[in-house]
């Protein structure tokens, strides 16, 4: 290649760029806008009584509750919350109180918008990461498509709550980025933060043995060369997080599985998942069919992720769907954070106007969400 | 290879920082209350307040008179004169001074869930899981039952978990004599723990004024 062609390749590298950041930025602002919007339109039809609550205060429920007073003063010493007084804020993982707390500190800025501005930013980079991810393997056209519905799709309002799924989500992507692209220090740090931020991070080392698998074969990877010895040791860093924080507990409680333990304060009990999802599915309780359905059709995804080959994307999606059902939680907020179910949707679904179809779906379904979230109803939890 | 040695130094590291890690995890330094709340999870509160018990109280488990806070996991509701344990294992929790220089002996009045029909209850009883006896009954009225609880067991921790294991639980519903599923072991009546050395100085009187009386 002579100096001229190489320069325009660079120059086209940078203007594919400069459109992709645009297509992503859109992608960012448009569904926020309609969250807004929705919120807006929710809180002027169907909360009469609270139009002096500001959006963010509106957006701010059920675990946000647990969130803000642990950005503010920390973690309790004693079990206080809930009815029995044995709900203590140990539940919550670290990372995203602690980013919120450092970004209020930084900008002079309070503890709830603090939480707002981490999340989405994160999200904001999370998209960044995804595109990027999934132009390593998909067409640009198709990388658009998946960029799109992972920002309109149904529940994605969590990205920008005061939530960890928005921090989560953009470690979880990082740590496929990094791995995919062989940079597996960076992919470590990632995975260890991502540890930090929500117990079922640190499961992220299976897709990440699998991607490494991948990359240098068994052997290569048992021999601990130059170049394999860095994926083994990103593979290791990875639960530092959940460590760290165990050995906080530790320090702090008495009991570096506090967080797990805490859990009987909300009723979660270790259970075969597939006969949780099959009970709720086949019951009579229309949320809790609901809910079912929403994590069974995650579980297909994944099946069929591993049936192409995308063997880290279709465990991460199954661990990231059946963990939490085994403690009996279906919540749909746990699997809209399993990016590779936008992937497989991207690759299945190649006609343009049936994407434009999901993406108007995608739109109306998310909206009837938010207005359901504003309100309180309890299917949302 | 000064890179490799960093790198499985690092591996080192972080493999014993783990390892110790677990192993705090496995020996937690933990309250009793919590403790037996979540991680054993017989308690009913994490809270120890409401265990805090005084050698020579009686706890009555009746409808109308109940101290339903000790009776802490696998207990029905009090009904009638008594509360029914419902489960494989029954907890009752004490917090008992360990500073006690006696035994003590628990005294309580129970029945087993015995009819025609289902002829014999048997319970196995531990005390802060150590094994002391067998009680079986075979008949189904309340009976008074005494248990000496040896000071050691109390040596170096305030706490008396009771845990009566119901060997032969068995509901009305499959006896067929009414709807009700609760699988039924002890009914208890009431309870009391004493100091050893208060009853000891107790009967010596009974018998020292039995002994003048007939004088």
């Amino acid at each position: 290649m002579n100096y001229k062609s190489a320069l325009t390749l660079m120059k086209d590298t940078r203007i594919q760029s400069t459109l992709s950041l645009f297509y992503i930025l859109l992608a960012f602002l448009l569904s926020r806008l309609v969250i807004i919007i929705t919120g807006y339109l929710g809180q002027a039809l169907f909360l009469a009584t609270n139009h002096d609550q500001t959006i963010l205060d509106l957006f701010c429920k059920w675990d946000c509750g647990w969130y803000m007073p642990l950005i503010q003063n920390g973690y309790d010493m004693i079990p206080q919350g809930h009815e029995n007084k044995d709900a203590a804020n140990w539940a919550f993982f670290p990372a995203f109180p602690l980013a919120s707390r450092f970004t209020s500190i930084f900008f002079s800025i309070p503890y709830l918008t603090a939480a707002y501005l981490v999340s989405n930013i994160s999200f904001l980079f999370a998209l960044i990461f995804f595109y990027k991810y999934t132009a390593l393997t998909l067409s640009k056209q198709q990388t658009i498509f998946a960029t799109y519905l992972f920002a309109f799709f149904p529940y994605s309002f969590y990205f920008s709550i005061p939530y960890t799924e928005g921090l989560f989500t953009l470690l979880l992507i990082a740590v496929f980025y990094f791995s995919a692209t062989n940079r597996w220090l960076l992919a470590g740090i990632a995975a260890a933060l991502l540890s930090a931020t929500r117990n079922i991070g640190v499961f992220i080392i299976f897709p990440m043995l699998i991607i490494a698998i991948q990359q240098f074969g068994f052997r290569k990877l048992l021999r601990l060369e130059a170049d394999s010895i860095k994926a083994i040791f990103a593979i290791l860093i990875a639960p530092l997080g959940l460590f760290l924080y165990m050995f906080f507990l530790y320090l702090h409680v008495g009991d570096p599985l506090a967080f797990s333990h805490v859990q009987v304060a909300w009723g979660h009990k270790i259970s075969n998942p597939l006969k949780y999802l099959t009970r709720g599915l086949l019951s009579f309780d229309w949320p809790a069919a609901y809910l079912a359905s929403f994590a069974i059709a995650s579980i297909i995804c994944g099946i069929l992720l591993l049936k192409i080959k995308r063997y880290s994307e279709g465990i991460m999606t199954l661990i990231f769907v059946l963990i939490p059902a085994s403690a009996g939680v279906a919540s749909p907020r746990y699997c809209v954070v399993a990016f590779p179910i936008y992937i497989y949707l991207a690759l299945i679904v190649k006609s343009t106007k049936l994407q434009y179809i999901m993406l108007a779906i995608a739109i109306i379904l998310n909206s009837f969400l938010v207005l359901a979230w504003i309100t309180a109803k309890n299917f949302m939890v | 290879m000064l890179l490799k040695s960093f790198f499985i130094l690092g591996m080192a590291a972080l493999i014993a920082f783990y390892g110790y890690c677990l192993y705090l995890s496995v020996n937690p330094k933990v309250s009793n209350s919590y403790r037996l709340y979540y991680l054993e999870k017989i308690s009913s509160s994490p809270h120890t307040s409401s265990y805090n018990y005084k050698p020579g109280e009686k706890i009555i488990t009746s409808r109308s008179d109940s101290n339903p806070h000790y009776l802490s996991k696998g207990w029905s509701k009090p009904e009638g004169d008594c509360t029914w344990s419902n489960s494989k294992d029954a907890h009752l929790l004490f917090f008992i001074d360990s500073q006690i220089p006696t035994d003590l002996e628990m005294i309580v009045k129970v029945q087993g869930f015995v009819n025609p029909k289902h002829p014999k209850q048997t319970v196995d009883i531990y005390i802060n899981n150590i094994f002391m006896e067998t009680w079986v009954f075979i008949s189904a009225e309340a009976i008074e039952k005494r248990l000496l609880i040896p000071r050691k067991i109390l040596a170096t921790n305030d706490l008396l978990s009771i845990t009566i294991i119901n060997k032969d639980r068995t509901s009305l519903r499959k006896l067929e004599l009414s709807d009700d599923k609760r699988r039924l072991g002890i009914c208890l009546h009431w309870l009391q723990i004493n100091s050893k050395l208060a009853n000891d100085v107790s009967d010596h009187c009974n018998r020292f004024r039995n002994r003048l009386r007939s004088t």
